[in-house]
């Protein structure tokens, strides 16, 4: 009897840890520090810079910002073509991220892909304490590939407002000047 | 014989089930400028096999189809905008796809929001009153729009801040573009004593501290108290609160001259005597 009695109490004692730890919440995403950004990894570009600026950059802000710009363009391509709106949340502001995920219907098998090709970014602002960075993107090459593998380039430009946050720049707003 | 008849049969027979080509649906509303929310595309197609969506420049926004008789009617799933500019409408009937160059114009801005970056975000008169203040103005779709000067996206200038020490706001509702003016160095040091017969103190009283702009000078800035008996040089310290910091000196029977020091500002000499 008392053997029956010790063998139940172990099951409820296993039982009850065992739901415990399937209650326990796993959040099995990394920090972003541990995490490698394959997407900004593989995506190359060439980007060339003038400062028109009052307060100009040192050549270390000039470097961060060419990375993280290529890094921006790296997601925003991966978005274009797929709608993934959090693989690039780490190069959005919250404002922006908000945005796009208005839009939002699970992320697509990628149609039509676009790649950067060149940019030209004339920095038009940049605030002294080095967190604000206004610029116009002129004559940037994009190579727009059709599902049926026909390439277009097209030559675009573009006004963006960059914040630094977080570490890194992020895309703050856009306004599309033209595409030919 | 009969095999052969059999097999020529079978060869015509797959021949007819081939899917026929899929034709290019037709847009009969069509326009070069495609308001956002985008509403009733009017398209005349056969078959009820499509997908469609607007590529715009950022992202693909997927639209919904509602089939008629002669083809289907395409609006958007949401009322939200969008990134304006160059864009297509992709329709899709299996691996057979079509493109609508169009150009996206939100119907309405929504919300509009003047962004006002000040920086440094804390002046101090002591170094300067100039802030660097970056502009620009932004829809509810975070689409640059230009600003008060003429085919601007962007403004920038110079200002020079009110030297009244306290907090303000670049605009006035949004509590995140809040700005501070600090209260400068003391110009002058008042310097004031008297004696407590009970205690046998000299209680000396350094303040109200005024910058050059007559602000109250930070709590917390050091005062150093210096006095003099004759023989040896004594100091004694206190940090000022609400302009003022006073300290307590053990009389002993003695006269001191007393001076009081802030950074680099000193006071007149004063006598302490019974």
């Amino acid at each position: 009897m008392l053997r029956i009695l010790f063998i139940s109490l172990i099951v409820l004692l296993l039982g009850f840890f065992f739901l415990q730890g399937r209650l326990n919440e796993r959040n099995g995403e990394k920090p972003v520090f541990l995490r490698t950004d394959e997407i900004a990894l593989a995506h190359q570009t060439n980007i060339q810079t003038t400062v028109h600026s009052i307060y100009p950059p040192d050549s270390l802000q000039l470097e961060t910002l060419k990375k993280d710009y290529s890094n921006i363009w790296a997601h925003l391509n991966h978005l274009y073509a797929s709608n993934d709106v959090e693989a690039g949340k780490e190069y959005y502001t919250e404002d922006w991220f908000k945005q796009i995920c208005r839009h939002y219907n699970g992320v697509q098998q990628p149609l039509i892909k676009r790649e950067d090709e060149q940019h030209e970014l004339h920095i038009q602002n940049w605030s002294s304490d080095g967190l604000i960075c206004t610029a116009i993107d002129s004559n940037v090459v994009l190579k727009t590939i059709y599902p049926d593998k026909k390439i277009q380039r097209t030559k675009a430009s573009i006004a963006v407002v960059l914040l630094f946050q977080g570490d890194h720049w992020r895309i703050d707003a856009m306004r599309v000047i033209d595409e030919k | 014989m009969r095999k052969l008849f059999f097999y020529i049969i079978l060869v015509f027979s797959l021949a007819a089930c081939k899917k026929p080509p899929v034709e290019k649906p037709v847009w009969l509303n069509n326009t070069t400028i495609l308001s956002i929310p985008a509403d009733s595309l009017i398209f005349k197609a056969k078959g009820k096999n499509w997908e469609a969506a607007i590529l715009s420049f950022t992202q693909p926004v997927p639209l919904l189809i509602n089939y008629t008789d002669s083809g289907f009617i395409l609006s958007q799933k949401t009322n939200d905008g969008i990134t304006e500019g160059p864009a297509q409408i992709v329709i899709s009937n299996g691996k057979h796809h079509f493109y609508f160059a169009v150009n996206l114009l939100n119907k309405e801005w929504s919300v509009i929001t003047n962004k006002d970056y000040r920086s440094p975000k804390t002046v101090n008169p002591d170094s300067g009153l100039n802030q660097q203040r970056i502009m620009h103005t932004i829809d509810h779709w975070r689409n640059l729009l230009y600003t008060k000067q003429k085919l601007q996206y962007f403004f920038e200038e110079e200002v020079t801040l009110s030297p009244k020490a306290g907090t303000f706001r670049a605009i006035a509702n949004e509590p995140l573009t809040a700005c501070y003016v600090q209260a400068g160095s003391c110009v002058s040091i008042i310097v004031k004593s008297t004696y407590n017969k009970e205690k046998d103190m000299f209680m000396v009283t350094a303040g109200p501290l005024k910058d050059k702009y007559n602000n109250t000078v930070a709590d917390g800035t050091l005062v150093a108290f210096i006095y003099h008996d004759g023989e040896q040089t004594h100091r004694m310290e206190a940090v000022l609160l609400d302009g003022v910091a006073d300290v307590c000196i053990p009389s002993t029977n003695k006269k001191y001259s007393l001076y009081v020091k802030v950074n680099e500002t000193i006071s007149n000499k004063i006598i302490l005597t019974r």
